[in-house]
């Protein structure tokens, strides 16, 4: 009786980091969203992605603590600097840089990334900074499993974002061009689709969805530090990797499983393993599955219309 | 319709044109043929207003168009079936056909200008939900084809359309053509099957290196089909081209007449 007890109690431990990490997870899913999108569209990472989300977030938590702005105003400062934010990074590391210079768009990502991380901190000096809670607190209790309300809203709002970017994709003009510039910028062209235009489009929609994620998290944790850059550019470049580069589903499948390895571990291994068995995993999986859980496949099916057409 | 005026085109050191002129009217078929490299693709991507001349001047509908974006191009009607089709092989054939309508301002997922041009293309009717990579060369074409269609265009800019298909299909790309010569389009075409392209032309231009070498009426052209070969590098075997049975000795005449002022005209561009 005993032992079933303790089974049972294991269980519930088991099935309750799940849920956690479904709902943490479906964040990380929304930020590999963000680079997934730009990676398909100019075959470019945005290094920056990530210190563009925390810079906005830096704005967001300045108003809230000098203008003690309300929380639905730090939610659209945040959103709104980081679509400031992805602009400029727009124009300067991509725009501006030929479409066939990858590198040096990748390059002067990463050196933008330093100067956002100045910006940031000449704003906000120090090391760590609350940000404001969530409109909701609280919690839900679903038979011996509870569930905060933070998270539910984050799940809610990744599954009504994720519905909103397939319709956006697949139901309007702009979703089609922005299909056509992925597969190819060139032949886009033919169509009198201007591929900047597309492009710099494509970065406003990603730093909606980087603001969004970005609040989410933070909303949840409360707190703010300039390295939540770099977390954002690890969590979401594992997740999108994981999932398949280029693929949306993959990126949502990718941020789900990092999320659930990252709790379980934490609870069985500590905290100190959570972000090691993120870089296990990420590692494993391009060991045996290099082109990520769903990237293989979709590789191979543009390889195969790339040679047919 | 269309004025082309001592167009140059250049890829860095590499000049694709060295002063090309010619001129469509409008519900003209007009063909440019040379050899590959003449500059026949690049003439066509500046009128498309794909690439940047670096000098001369595009005229369209007495509007100056010259260095405009592909998009003010398709805005104004003219539109490019370009060569090797580019045909969006991971978007479905009706998403194909909805790009070719993109610039459109009444542009939506809009059934009734896809049915239109479907009558023409009933092969690409029974697969429209396909993924475009599934269909065959002719059929990529086709759609190519059709999706320029979808623009309106009041000038077709068809480049290479017969690429790489087989006689059969490039017979019923022809025939398709045709069809669109019947229903009043202007149409520019660069292709390398000389003989079909011109039976089908009112008009031609052959080129070489850039410059235009002859022009003329497609007929008259063709009754130089010799001369056409000379400019695609059997310049050499001018005597043997023109067998004694196969033209008049007037014919011959004015053939290696022309041909000594054209190859004259092309050595001068040459050395500028």
């Amino acid at each position: 009786m005993a032992i079933e007890r303790e089974l049972f109690a294991k269980m519930v431990d088991f099935v309750q980091n799940c849920i956690d990490g479904i709902m943490i997870g479906a964040a990380y899913g929304l930020l590999a969203i963000g680079f997934t999108i730009i990676f398909g569209v100019m075959r470019r990472l945005n290094l920056s992605f990530g210190p563009s989300i925390m810079l906005g977030a830096f704005f967001g938590t300045w108003a809230f603590l000098t203008l003690n702005a309300a929380p639905w105003m730090v939610l659209a400062i945040t959103i709104a600097g980081t679509v400031i934010t992805g602009i400029y990074v727009e124009r300067l590391c991509f725009w501006a840089i030929r479409r066939d210079a990858t590198i040096a768009s990748m390059v002067s990502s990463f050196a933008i990334w330093m100067q956002l991380d100045e910006v940031a901190i000449l704003m906000l000096p120090g090391r760590t900074y609350p940000f404001p809670e969530m409109f909701v607190s609280g919690g839900l209790n679903f038979g011996p499993f509870f569930v905060r309300a933070e998270h539910l809203v984050t799940l809610l709002v990744t599954i009504l974002m994720v519905v909103g970017i397939r319709l956006l994709l697949y139901r309007t003009t702009f979703g089609l061009a922005l299909r056509a510039v992925s597969e190819s910028s060139d032949a886009a062209k033919y169509m009198g689709i201007n591929p900047s235009r597309i492009t710099f489009l494509a970065f406003i929609l990603v730093s909606l969805i980087g603001g969004v994620a970005g609040y989410l998290l933070l909303a949840t944790d409360q707190q703010v530090t300039p390295y939540f850059g770099l977390w954002v550019t690890f969590k979401g470049l594992i997740a999108m990797m994981l999932g398949g580069m280029g693929s949306i589903p993959g990126a949502i499948i990718g941020g789900l499983v990092l999320g659930i390895i990252e709790t379980q571990t934490q609870w069985y291994l500590g905290n100190a393993f959570k972000d090691m068995s993120a870089y296990v995993v990420l590692f494993l999986a391009l060991v045996l599955r290099p082109g990520g859980l769903l990237g293989q496949g979709i590789a191979e099916r543009q390889d195969l219309a790339f040679r047919r057409v | 319709m269309l004025e082309v005026h001592d167009l140059h085109v250049r890829y860095g050191e590499i000049a694709a044109t060295n002063g090309i002129s010619l001129n469509v009217s409008n519900g003209e078929i007009v063909a440019v043929t040379g050899a590959n490299g003449a500059g026949k693709s690049s003439t066509l991507n500046a009128v498309a207003g794909i690439v940047l001349p670096t000098s001369g001047s595009i005229r369209f509908d007495g509007q100056e168009m010259t260095a405009r974006p592909s998009h003010e191009c398709i805005r104004r009607g003219i539109v490019q079936v370009p060569e090797g089709r580019k045909i969006f092989g991971t978007l479905t054939v009706l998403e194909n056909l909805q790009l070719g309508a993109y610039r459109l301002s009444s542009f939506q997922i809009d059934s009734a200008g896809i049915d239109e041009v479907l009558e023409q293309f009933p092969i690409l009717a029974d697969r429209l939900h396909e993924p475009a990579s599934c269909l065959s060369g002719g059929q990529a074409q086709m759609l190519a084809l059709a999706r320029g269609l979808m623009a309106q265009p009041k000038l077709l800019l068809l480049d290479e359309p017969t690429l790489g298909l087989s006689p059969i299909a490039a017979d019923d790309v022809f025939d398709l053509i045709r069809g669109l010569r019947e229903i009043g389009l202007t149409i520019l075409i660069v292709e390398q099957n000389v003989h079909q392209t011109l039976a089908l032309a009112d008009r031609a231009y052959v080129i070489e290196g850039g410059c235009v070498v002859l022009e003329g009426d497609a007929c008259d052209v063709a009754g130089a089909s010799g001369l056409t070969s000379a400019y695609l590098g059997m310049a050499d075997q001018s005597e043997r081209i023109w067998p004694s049975g196969r033209s008049s000795p007037e014919e011959q005449e004015i053939i290696k007449t022309r041909t000594a002022e054209n190859r004259d005209i092309f050595q001068n561009g040459n050395r500028r």
